[in-house]
């Protein structure tokens, strides 16, 4: 409730509108964890753009990869999601056990975008499925 | 000015500007959603252009239905060098299908592809909705706050007259108390502590005050009273000693001087006690009996006194008048009222003594006005004058209160004038 009204009050001391506003990043400028991130799992792609929106403890960032890929990172630079529109989803990203579970039960299908939480890991299919998966091994 | 107008005007002052405050806050964090809305609607827009450009996939159309259009440029690298930001503003953008140019918000953003081909991304939405729906809520908020006041104003000084009425009633209450007289209790049928409080703090004021005054008139009393046997006793010595001692001239002049003096005490005492008499109450008989004789004989008892003045009285009555008290206190009031005229009346003055719709009025020629706000008051005297015990007035007052009449002085047209209202009917006595 106390971020709310600071997120208000933060929206004056700004230009009127401007807390929503993406702003262009440089590569350099995302929090270290998301720049290992990517080199470590797009170790051949380039960066199409990155950009920062909000500030402080509601800041996240995305990046769109040059082959279409887009990866949301919260303010510590952990990936929240990623989205890969052309079955080019790097699958080091994916815990294991997803792999094993959707290749036993999608065997033709694809995935097209991972997301996390705290608790769980959602995925989403080419064909439209929409799964969910608790963090622990299960 | 009243409490309630003065916490009416300070409430407004301290509201109008709080509230437009308030108002003009809302209005602009609501407007700024409404723009972070468009916003949105635009980079999302543009991500998909975007990721459709990276993947070489087919583009949308270039303007689809809803007026949203979109246009991607080649650019240099110095280009996108030169323009690092993304940015968002608002134009005129034109509308090939309807032949219009209409207000839009406008995104761009640059991006490069895996050749390194650096794009100038430009999405546009229409924003005449947007300005639409932003005046409705400022009209609305407008007619909100124009309400809103006085309603809370209105609600604040119901609220207090409904919870002041305690206050009210024990303001009412000492509007009507007057001391000496017999009184109801303090209204008191509230259970807030504070009123509560107020109205026994004041009941217990004027009990102490009525007690005291109780014991005032009686220590009078009983002192007149007790005087009365002392003064007796002094007077008949003085009355043995010229009978039945062998005084010279001298001596027997100087013990009727001080037999004169002692006849003026003994008539202070006897005014003392019949004023404290009158303020007990204990007159409590009343008849009805015509009281133009009474003045008639009065007025002819006092030319005849004070034949040596050459005073001229001129008296104004009706043939009958009925009044309803105890006759005595009527002699006492008139005959104080009438010898004070006689007396204080130069030589050669006119005295006036008229009775006309109810009232009895007794004036005579004055030089300065008597201060009216204390010549009721007992011993008071504008100047020692042989006879005058500074009681008369002070009897004058104590009969009038005995039956609630109206008494007054006036100075007018260089006339001391004063009027008292005579009991017709029978008068509640207290």
């Amino acid at each position: 409730m106390l971020k709310w009204y600071l997120m208000i009050i933060l929206s004056f001391v700004m230009k009127t509108s401007a807390a929503d506003q993406e702003r262009r990043i440089s590569f350099d400028n995302l929090p270290s964890m998301a720049q290992t991130f990517v080199t470590d799992n797009f170790p051949s792609q380039k960066v199409a753009i990155a950009k920062a929106e909000g500030y402080l403890w509601n800041t996240t960032y995305t990046v769109m990869l040059t082959n279409g890929n887009k990866l949301t990172f919260d303010k510590d630079g952990k990936w929240q999601k990623i989205a890969c529109s052309y079955k080019n989803m790097p699958l080091s990203i994916i815990p294991q056990y997803i792999t094993t579970n959707i290749a036993k039960q999608h065997p033709e299908a694809h995935i097209r975008e991972i997301s996390r939480d705290e608790k769980n890991f959602y995925v989403k299919l080419n064909d439209g499925t929409m799964l969910s998966f608790s963090k622990q091994n299960n | 000015m009243r409490l309630i107008y003065r916490m009416a005007l300070r409430l407004s002052l301290a509201l109008i500007p709080l509230i437009a405050i308030w108002a003009a806050v809302f209005y602009f964090t609501v407007a700024d959603q409404i723009n972070d809305e468009a916003d949105d609607s635009l980079e999302d827009y543009s991500e998909l252009i975007m990721i459709r450009v990276l993947g070489n996939r087919q583009l949308p159309p270039l303007n689809d239905g809803s007026n949203n259009s979109y246009s991607i440029t080649p650019v240099s690298a110095e280009y996108a060098n030169e323009h690092p930001d993304i940015e968002y503003y608002d134009a005129e953008v034109y509308i090939p299908e309807k032949r219009e140019t209409e207000p839009a918000r406008i995104m761009t953003t640059i991006f490069q592809d895996s050749e390194g081909r650096f794009y100038e991304l430009k999405v546009s939405t229409p924003t005449f909705e947007k300005d639409d729906l932003q005046k409705a809520i400022l009209s609305l908020i407008v007619a909100l706050y124009l309400l809103l006041l006085p309603i809370i104003i209105g609600l604040t000084v119901g609220i207090y007259n409904q919870s002041l009425k305690p206050l009210y009633a024990l303001l009412n209450w000492l509007d009507g108390y007057k001391p000496g007289k017999s009184h109801t209790p303090v209204p008191n049928d509230t259970d807030i502590k504070e009123f509560n409080k107020l109205n026994v703090a004041a009941q217990k004021a004027v009990e102490r005050s009525e007690q005291f005054h109780e014991r005032q008139k009686q220590f009078i009393g009983n002192a007149s009273h007790e005087l009365q046997t002392p003064l007796a006793v002094l007077g008949n010595r003085m009355e043995w000693m010229l009978n039945s001692m062998n005084l010279n001239e001298e001596q027997m002049g100087e013990i009727m001087k001080m037999k004169r003096t002692l006849s003026s005490i003994v008539r202070l005492n006897k005014t003392l006690l019949l004023l404290t008499k009158i303020e007990n109450n204990q007159f409590p008989d009343s008849n009805r009996f015509d009281i133009v004789p009474m003045i008639e004989e009065q007025k002819e008892l006092y030319d005849e006194i004070y034949a040596h003045k050459e005073l001229d009285c001129r008296v104004t009555l009706p043939t009958k008048f009925e009044v309803t008290m105890n006759d005595s206190l009527a002699s006492v009031l008139l005959d104080n009222l009438i010898k004070n005229a006689y007396i204080h009346t130069a030589d050669k003055g006119s005295i006036a003594i008229t009775l006309e719709n109810g009232t009895l009025k007794v004036s005579n020629d004055g030089v300065a006005p008597l201060d009216g706000e204390h010549i009721f008051d007992r011993f008071y005297r504008n100047s020692g004058k042989e006879g005058s015990t500074g009681l008369g007035l002070a009897l004058v007052k104590a009969v009038t209160e005995c039956y609630s009449l109206d008494l007054r002085y006036e100075f007018k047209e260089k006339r001391h004038v004063f009027s008292v209202t005579l009991p017709e009917n029978e008068t509640k006595e207290n």
